[in-house]
């Protein structure tokens, strides 16, 4: 252990695997939802209210890690930095995913406590954090507070019917996104290094060095 | 003690006189003078007009219109002697005869009708010209002792006289379709009685577990009148007001005393007087029940009660009239059912399935679009330009009947078995050549441009209800893709007759007739597509599944080329 360094606090990590509960859970339940024969009447009946609950959850969740991030200024590793820096680093970011990773070239980022963000990463998250899950979150209130007649009259431009879509439309690109983030966690030094390091929250140097690490999955661990 | 208050309880109600309050009745002609003196036909008006202010009653009363509307119909082309009056005892009669009354008016005289009520009573008799008064049933004053009449409010066998099917729990529900004045039940499969399915005298398909009453409310004992009441009955009144003037009063104390009430009781029984209808929610408070249903509200803003609390009529009832043909020399036209397998009019021990009634949005009196349970019933006529509308009853008669016979050309064309008689499902024009031929011979009659229609029209199913696990608590009964909002209701085969169909203006707008294997279908708007589990965003599913095949296909294909990469370099190539 006396070799390896901290990537992750306790909060870092219990945060990451309790949001990844409550967003399997909501994808599992909205699926009950939106193909309610596929598990029959009691299971549909079960998930309309845990689904409202885990989403309620999932916001409390993300609130406190926005806290987190602003006070203890992790927010930082979230900065795309310099537009022109940026767009080099992303473009061999991208060189790396689709030829580099092949070869056994080295990573062109190392990852340490202080950037533990490759380019790539940020905007994913980027677009994860400021567009997808404010989408979610913002029309599963807002088809709530339909739902509960608070709002008994809606603008035509935004009945239910768009809300729905658009939520189901955000929904499919999280289970996307779910997909590719799972897979990611496999591109470390070894195929289990990322998802040991985000249960642990310590990584060997050698391996966050140059051509070990860097990748998409260790920086959406580290989540929003 | 408890036991002796008890017993005497009992005794007292026993005791009570079960023909109400009203006092004998003396029974008056058209000039005002006692019947059994003159042997002159009753007159309801002058008779009850004594006591009550029958001038008031005719002005507030949608009943006169209906009722004298469909008499004037049943007898346009027969002798007419007397005029029609309002009929009283039609409705206060404790057993008024509705057939003879019928009969009666059929036969033309008119005068006698109300007279032909009392029937039952003894008080009267046929004669050769009309209707005899029994003079030794009347007291020697002149007057009807009231146990006689049983004079009082109108029970549930009243209403079903004409509206449907009311039957007492200790009688058996029976199919009865040619028996006249089975309007609502031939509707909308509406039966009105307490008694359980499975004790009815229909073959109901699984009749042994159907353990529930045909309708809660007859059960409870809670008849026609709670819900149909005159808007101006100090004791059945609404209590919130309607008015704009005071729509803020949950209670108004003022109101007619008994005594004003009997004097000028209001008959507007309309059913778009709000306040001569009770409606679910003024006995029900939904909000209280339904612990297991989430979005209450959102719920039963879009939900009418009767949509989950009818869920299925057990009564067959009319999917198709055909006014395009006569089976009878009366003017009966052909009628089809639905919820049946095969014809109860020729065979009492059809198995009987009854029908899923259809949803439809409708506005409510608040203004709220809901979902409402409804029969669909197509009815075929002839439409002509010159004279405009329907040709007579008499016309069809003249072009299919001589006499009470059929016409030999009638014969020739329609008995496909060629047995010499025509069965009610021969009687269809669904060649052209009969088609054909029935319209030339009503244009022979002086009809001219006409033309077959189909007219679809949806029948409220209000009647019926149930409560309990016998109402609808599955949310999949709506939540799926083919889910109740959304289903589909046949309407008539696309060839039998050969016309032209189309929807009445509340349907047109509430979806489209659709054509599917030779049968026309009425297919309901598709509703929110924000309505889970309604399929209404499939089209989004098929790009979220490719987007989701595509990143598969990537990682799988990034994947493979990482292993194959990683082999390469462990063997050093």
């Amino acid at each position: 252990m006396n070799d390896t360094r901290q990537i992750y606090t306790a909060y870092e990590r219990f945060w990451h695997w309790f949001q990844a509960t409550i967003i399997g859970f909501l994808l599992f339940t909205g699926g009950v939802m939106h193909w309610p024969t596929l598990l029959g009447d009691r299971a549909f009946e079960v998930s309309v209210p845990l689904h409202k609950t885990f989403g309620l959850i999932l916001i409390a969740n993300a609130l406190f890690g926005l806290l987190h991030h602003l006070v203890s200024g992790a927010i930082r590793h979230y900065l795309l930095g310099p537009p022109a820096d940026y767009f080099s680093q992303a473009v061999a970011q991208a060189r790396y995913y689709v030829s580099g990773i092949f070869r056994g070239a080295p990573h062109p980022f190392e990852r340490n406590p202080q950037a533990r963000l490759n380019p790539l990463q940020k905007l994913t998250y980027l677009i994860i954090l400021n567009v997808l899950l404010p989408l979610q979150i913002g029309t599963g209130i807002a088809m709530m507070l339909v739902q509960g007649r608070s709002w008994a009259d809606l603008p035509d431009w935004l009945d239910r019917g768009i809300l729905t879509g658009a939520h189901l439309f955000g929904s499919w690109l999280f289970l996307v996104f779910v997909l590719l983030h799972v897979y990611l966690t496999t591109t470390g030094e070894t195929v289990f290094g990322h998802l040991r390091a985000m249960l642990t929250g310590r990584e060997h140097p050698s391996r966050t060095g140059v051509g070990a690490t860097g990748t998409v999955s260790t920086i959406t661990e580290e989540g929003p | 003690m408890k036991f002796l208050f008890l017993l005497a309880l009992t005794w007292g109600l026993e005791v009570l006189p079960s023909q109400g309050l009203h006092p004998a009745v003396r029974l008056l002609d058209a000039a005002g003078v006692a019947v059994h003196v003159t042997g002159e036909p009753l007159s309801p008006e002058r008779t009850c007009g004594t006591c009550h202010d029958v001038v008031f009653i005719k002005a507030h009363n949608n009943h006169k219109r209906l009722v004298l509307g469909w008499a004037d119909a049943r007898n346009a082309v027969l002798t007419r002697s007397g005029e029609l009056e309002l009929d009283c005892l039609l409705c206060h009669l404790q057993a008024p005869d509705v057939f003879s009354r019928a009969d009666t008016i059929e036969a033309g005289q008119l005068g006698w009708a109300a007279t032909a009520t009392l029937a039952h009573t003894g008080l009267v008799e046929r004669s050769l010209v009309g209707w005899a008064w029994k003079g030794n049933r009347f007291s020697p004053s002149g007057e009807v002792p009231a146990e006689i009449l049983g004079l009082g409010p109108p029970r549930d066998g009243h209403c079903g006289a004409c509206h449907g099917r009311t039957v007492h729990a200790k009688e058996e529900v029976r199919p009865h379709f040619d028996r006249p004045g089975d309007t609502l039940s031939a509707a909308s499969g509406a039966v009105f009685s307490g008694q359980q399915l499975r004790h009815g005298g229909y073959n109901l398909v699984g009749r042994e577990t159907l353990t529930r009453p045909w309708d809660v409310h007859a059960e409870r004992q809670v008849g026609c009148v709670a819900c149909h009441l005159s808007p101006n009955n100090p004791a059945r009144r609404l209590t919130k007001r309607t008015g704009e003037d005071a729509n803020h009063l949950l209670f108004d104390p003022r109101g007619l005393t008994p005594g004003q009430y009997l004097l000028r009781p209001s008959h507007e029984f309309s059913l778009e007087n709000p306040r001569s209808l009770r409606r679910c929610q003024d006995c029900h408070d939904p909000m209280l029940r339904h612990s297991w249903l989430p979005y209450k509200a959102l719920h039963f803003s879009k939900l009418a009660c009767e949509t989950c609390h009818i869920p299925k009529s057990y009564h067959p009832a009319r999917s198709e009239v055909d006014r395009t043909v006569l089976t009878n020399h009366f003017g009966s036209p052909r009628v089809e059912l639905r919820g049946v397998q095969w014809d109860l009019r020729r065979s009492a021990v059809s198995p009987v399935e009854g029908f899923e009634p259809i949803l439809i949005e409708r506005a409510d009196p608040d203004g709220q679009h809901r979902l409402h349970p409804n029969n669909l019933v197509t009815t075929w006529h002839w439409e002509g330009s010159q004279p405009a509308g329907e040709p007579s009853l008499d016309d069809l008669r003249k072009v299919y009947f001589d006499g009470q016979d059929f016409r030999r050309q009638v014969l020739d064309l329609f008995d496909r078995q060629g047995d010499g008689t025509l069965r009610v499902e021969e009687l269809t024009l669904d060649t052209d050549q009969r088609r054909d031929w029935v319209q030339g011979e009503l244009e022979g009659l002086g009809n001219r441009g006409l033309q077959l229609v189909g007219t679809v029209e949806a029948r409220h199913v209000s009647h019926g209800v149930i409560g309990g696990s016998w109402a609808l608590r599955s949310c999949l009964e709506c939540h799926t893709e083919n889910g109740r909002p959304g289903r589909a209701m046949r309407l008539t085969h696309v060839s039998s007759p050969l016309g032209r169909l189309e929807l009445t203006n509340g349907l047109r707008e509430k979806g489209e007739i659709v054509i599917s294997e030779g049968e026309a279908w009425f297919e309901p708007r598709r509703l929110s597509p924000a309505m889970l589990g309604n399929g209404a965003w499939a089209w989004l599913d098929r790009y979220g599944v490719g987007l989701l095949g595509f990143a598969l296909a990537a990682v799988a294909m990034h994947g493979g080329l990482r292993w194959t990469g990683h082999r390469r370099r462990r063997k050093g190539l």
